[in-house]
This record gives C-alpha cells, sequence and structure tokens, in this order.
C-alpha cells in the first residue's frame, strides 16, 4: 500500500516593501516616521537654526558663525574626506557641499547682504526637498574632523554638521538609534542596550568563569563599591558584543591587586556612552550628569572611561565646560591613560610572545584627533604585541572606519551598505596594507564598524579591543 | 511598518524586520522570518544548528530580559553545535550576523546601544 502523503506548500509570496522615498542620494539613514519628508517643516527649520545661532549656542557660536562665513570653496577639504574619495568623488558627499547646503539658508535668512542680493552671493530661499535632502545629508558625515584639520583657514565642517544635526533634533528629526533608543534607553533603564541587573550580574558572572576556565585563574570582580579608587565605566557594547574587552580590564585590574569597581544599572547609568553629543547638546548635558550623578554616587576618586571614544570626548573635555567643577568632585581619565601609566610603572608582566600576529592600531576620531591620545595605545600594544604596525595615514590624519558619530549602529534601508562602500572602502585599502592580522581599537562604533567590514570585504584579519591583548601577554608569578 | 502573515496571522514587524511582539513568536514564524527576503539577501534555511542557536538566544532572552552577550552564544554553540565554534561560524549561519539575523528569527526585538 502506498502511503499518501500531502506536501503542504505554502504560497510563498514576495512583497517588496517600497523603498523609502529618495531626497538626497541612494540611500536612507532615517525611516519616514522620523523624517516625515510630506510634511512641511521649513518654517520650524528656520526658527531652530535661529535658535542655534543665538547666544543660547555660547559653546559653538563662534567656529560656527566663522565656519559659515570665512569659507572660500577651495575644497581642500574634500580631497581629506573619505567618504567622498571612497565614494568615487561625489560631490554631494564634499564637505564643503554639505556645508553649502546650510551655509545658502543661513545667507538668505540671516544677513543682510543674502537678503539684499540672493544667489548673486550665494543664498537660497530653502525648498521643502532643500530641508529633506540636509536632514539626510548631515547624516552621510560621521563628524570625523578630518576636514576641518585639512582646512587652510581652520574652519570646521565637522562642526557644522553637528549644529545642523542639533537643528533638526530641534524639531523632532533624529535617528532612533541615538534618540529613542539610545539616549531615552540608557536614562530610563542605566544603558542603551537596556540591560536589567540580573542580566548584568550573569554576564560577570560568565567573565569570571570565562577567565578561571582559560585562564586557571581565579578573579573578583568588584560591583557597585562605594568609595573605590576607580570606577571604570564601559560602553555597554563591551559587556553584549565585544566582552572580551571588559574580561581584559577585569584581568589587568586583578593582577594589579587595585582598588576599583563597575558599576550596575542600580547606581544609575552603567553605560559610558552619550549619544547626545552625536546630535543634540540638550541630550549630551542630560546624559552627562547622569554620569556625574552615578560617579558621585559611588563616591569615587576617578571615573574611568573605557573603551569608547566619544564618551572621552563628552566627559574628559565637554563636562569641563558644561558642568560647574564643584559639581564633579571626581577625576575623569581614560583607560588607556591608566593602563599606559601602569605599563610604565613596571606593574605588568608582559610577554610579548604571547601575541605573535601582526597588530595594527586604528586610531579613532574621537580618541585622536579630538582627544589627542595617540601614543598611550601604542606605547600599550609596544608592550604587549611581538610586531606592531602603523598603519598610514595615522594618528591626526587617520581615516574614520565609517562606524562614527552613530553610524556603526545605523543599518536601516542600505545605509550598512553605504558604511561599507564609501568610508569602509578606504579604510579596508588601509587595513590591507598593513599585512596586519589583527586590528586594534579602542572603541566600540569603530569595533562594530570593522565586524561588518571584516565580514563583508572577507578579510583575513580581526578587530580586537587594546585590553584584551594585553591581558593575553599577562604573564603571572608562581 | 511592514507585516508577516503566518498561518492566516497578520504579524506586526519593525522596520528592521523585527517582529514588534516577541511574543508572538513560534517556528513556523521563525521559519517565515528566516525566508523573509524582504530583510535578509538570501533566505535562511534552518537546520538543526541554527536552532539551537534559535532557542538558546530565546531562553536567555526570556529569563534575562536581553539577548546574550555575543562570546556567551559562541561558548553555548562550542557546547551545543560545534566544538570550534567563532563569530565567523556564527556568520556562516546567519549571513547578517547575530544581531540582524539570529536574534531576528528568534523573535526578539532589534538590540539597540553599540552592539
Amino acid at each position: 500500500m502506498v502511503e499518501e502523503r500531502t506536501i503542504e506548500k505554502t504560497e510563498e509570496k514576495v512583497v517588496e516593501i517600497p523603498k523609502w522615498r529618495r531626497v538626497f542620494d541612494d540611500y536612507r539613514a532615517m525611516s519616514d516616521e522620523i523624517l516625515r519628508p510630506d510634511e512641511p517643516k521649513k518654517e520650524k527649520f528656520l526658527e531652530a537654526m535661529k535658535k542655534s545661532l543665538s547666544k543660547q549656542n555660547w559653546p559653538f557660536l563662534l567656529p560656527y558663525k566663522l565656519t559659515l562665513e570665512a569659507c572660500t570653496k577651495c575644497g581642500t577639504c574634500a580631497e581629506a574626506c573619505s567618504t567622498y574619495i571612497g565614494s568615487g568623488r561625489k560631490k554631494i558627499y564634499s564637505p564643503v557641499y554639505r556645508s553649502d547646503m546650510l551655509r545658502k539658508i543661513y545667507k538668505k535668512h540671516f544677513t543682510l547682504t543674502g537678503k539684499l542680493f540672493g544667489s548673486l552671493v550665494g543664498a537660497k530661499d530653502p525648498t521643502e526637498e532643500d530641508i529633506n535632502a540636509l536632514a539626510e545629508a548631515v547624516y552621510r558625515c560621521t563628524v570625523c574632523r578630518r576636514c576641518a584639520l585639512a582646512c587652510p583657514f581652520g574652519l570646521d565642517n565637522g562642526l557644522i554638521t553637528r549644529e545642523a544635526r542639533k537643528i533638526f533634533a530641534d524639531i523632532g528629526i533624529v535617528p532612533d538609534e541615538l534618540k529613542e533608543n539610545g539616549v531615552e534607553n540608557q536614562l530610563k533603564y542605566g544603558s542603551a542596550p537596556k540591560v536589567p541587573y540580573e542580566a548584568f550580574m550573569d554576564i560577570l558572572e560568565f567573565i569570571k568563569e570565562d577567565i578561571e576556565e582559560e585562564k586557571g585563574i581565579e578573579v573578583e570582580i568588584p560591583v557597585d563599591k562605594k568609595g573605590a579608587k576607580y570606577l571604570i565605566m564601559n560602553n555597554a557594547g563591551d559587556y553584549l558584543a565585544f566582552t572580551e574587552t571588559v574580561q581584559g580590564i577585569v584581568e589587568i585590574m586583578n593582577y594589579l591587586g587595585e582598588d576599583w569597581t563597575l558599576n550596575s544599572p542600580r547606581t544609575g547609568v552603567n553605560d559610558v556612552v552619550n549619544y547626545g553629543l552625536f546630535y543634540s547638546d540638550e541630550d549630551l548635558v542630560r546624559v552627562m550628569k547622569a554620569h556625574v550623578e552615578t560617579a558621585k554616587k559611588l563616591d569615587v576618586e576617578y571615573l574611568v572611561v573605557g573603551e569608547c571614544g566619544h564618551a572621552y570626548d563628552a566627559l574628559a573635555h565637554f563636562a569641563k565646560d558644561l558642568i560647574p567643577p564643584e559639581e564633579r568632585p571626581f577625576k575623569v581619565i581614560s583607560w588607556m591613560e591608566l593602563l599606559d601609566q601602569f605599563i610604565r610603572e613596571k606593574r605588568l608582566k608582559l610577554d610579548k610572545e604571547k601575541n605573535p600576529e601582526p597588530v595594527t592600531f586604528h586610531d579613532s576620531c574621537k580618541w585622536g584627533r579630538t582627544g589627542g591620545i595617540y601614543e598611550e595605545p601604542r606605547r600599550i600594544l609596544q608592550a604587549a604585541c611581538k610586531d606592531f604596525r602603523e598603519m598610514y595615514p595615522n594618528r591626526e590624519w587617520n581615516y574614520c572606519c565609517g562606524g562614527g558619530s552613530g553610524f556603526a549602529i545605523m543599518t536601516k534601508d542600505d545605509f550598512l551598505k553605504f558604511r561599507m562602500e564609501t568610508y569602509g572602502k578606504v579604510k579596508v585599502e588601509q587595513l590591507k596594507q598593513t599585512g596586519a592580522k589583527i586590528v586594534a581599537t579602542i572603541c566600540s562604533n569603530c569595533k562594530g564598524q570593522f565586524r561588518e567590514l571584516i565580514n563583508y570585504y572577507k578579510l583575513d584579519m580581526r578587530f580586537s579591543g587594546v585590553s584584551e591583548l594585553v591581558a593575553n601577554a599577562l604573564v603571572y608569578e608562581d | 511598518m511592514p507585516d508577516l502573515e503566518v498561518k492566516g496571522k497578520k504579524l506586526r514587524l519593525d522596520e528592521d524586520g523585527f517582529l514588534q511582539d516577541w511574543e508572538e513568536w513560534d517556528e513556523e514564524v521563525a521559519e517565515a522570518l528566516a525566508k523573509d527576503t524582504r530583510f535578509s539577501p538570501q533566505p535562511i534555511e534552518l537546520t538543526e544548528e541554527h536552532w539551537k542557536i534559535i532557542k538558546y538566544l530565546r531562553d536567555y532572552f526570556i529569563k534575562y530580559g536581553v539577548a546574550p552577550p555575543v562570546r556567551m552564544l559562541v561558548k553555548q554553540c562550542k557546547k551545543e553545535v560545534k566544538p570550534d565554534c567563532n563569530l565567523q561560524y556564527i556568520y556562516k549561519l546567519f549571513p547578517q550576523g547575530p544581531a540582524k539575523d539570529a536574534c531576528r528569527i528568534a523573535g526578539l526585538p532589534k538590540p539597540t546601544g553599540c552592539v
């Protein structure tokens, strides 16, 4: 007897999602829900722009206006920009083009000559479409500020991107990855990925067990320890996606027997990121204050910024301008400076043979060009790795990985492709030329971008934080 | 917002193809999510290896409210699926990676923050 079998065949309907309307180029960083391309917003935009040009914007007003007024359109910045180069020199991606989109509006509405002479002096009254295009255009620049270094007049097109993002944030246009699912999550739950207390403790338990299994070393992980000398606050990504980094930090601090602590979401904020830095002064300060409150609550001597570039920028630089010293009774230091100090004090015995593969270092824009942290990670890597190689160009002239200013977590529509095929393309060439097997970097944004680049271009290498390479080289005396 | 039809029922997805309501998930939903080429360049054929990872992600999420760290996932995969599992192997199973493909098919909300 033949058994009858019915094979159910489900109708497979391929439903294409209509792509969001193109407003600037072939990509969209923001959904229709956020950008609202059909909603008139010119009036609100101009109102917000007026505010951005007022004294309320005191920390940035001078370089902002100077950059709007003094540009001679020489185009030097374009050749410094890796989006422009990587895209095959598409004009729309050059810094000067992007800034000019805002500059035309500035001239038309905020200068006398522009009001009188219009297009003769480069002024233009924006259409709704111009506003939509600008909103997307400011999310094609990672604010790496390499162009600012190249400008013969010292003008800062990166700052213009950020000022324009601020104007849009004021009228409710910000990628949800940064605002709604970033800053708001962080302030409500302690971290942008919303890691609950129990999960956080489980991750630490995992780290402890993993070190014990791999190294045969028992470690202690202090959490929420009041009065500790060092509070090391990490990027939540270093717990979830790049756990090896926190693992490295734990191992190093145990080796040293230092008085230190990590902090759980119960103490306030335990994710060192500050996405507000990318788009809004108000949100920058909200997050900064939450960091300060957390460190105060724990009564620590140092708030140590882990492997997170923009967090260092926010806490080491912006906080000094925006929060009075008496309101932040602790010192801010980066984990790189601290680790470098420990190594220079010869407190860590390291065996380079344990890291025999060629290692190169990627200078993150926020650590390097903005933060000036160049030599610390190099000294550390040279102490821990047998074959350290520079990538060229490097230090202040290094190219952005393409994940900066929040891009590493933005993947809507074809945005990943944009990241891979503009900035990413330039970065990959640079990486290949080093012949390195490991690219070390100290920023979660960069790590996330490298993860995708390595996968997209099938590179025969891996990425790593600096901390895990150091931990790997530790020599334990019996 | 896009939706996904499974057994005549319309499920709401977010813009990146993640289920809006993680409780609506079952194995047939997972199959449909894996085949949804709107959010993945090619359909993913779910094998036993995929299922072990999907179930692990899901159990962890239900217990802790967040997806496990990637390293934890790789370690679990070493125990249950492949002793020499690494991140590349996870990408082999889930071409867009642990978040964009594995979590999505497991019906977890889209991971947020620097992950």
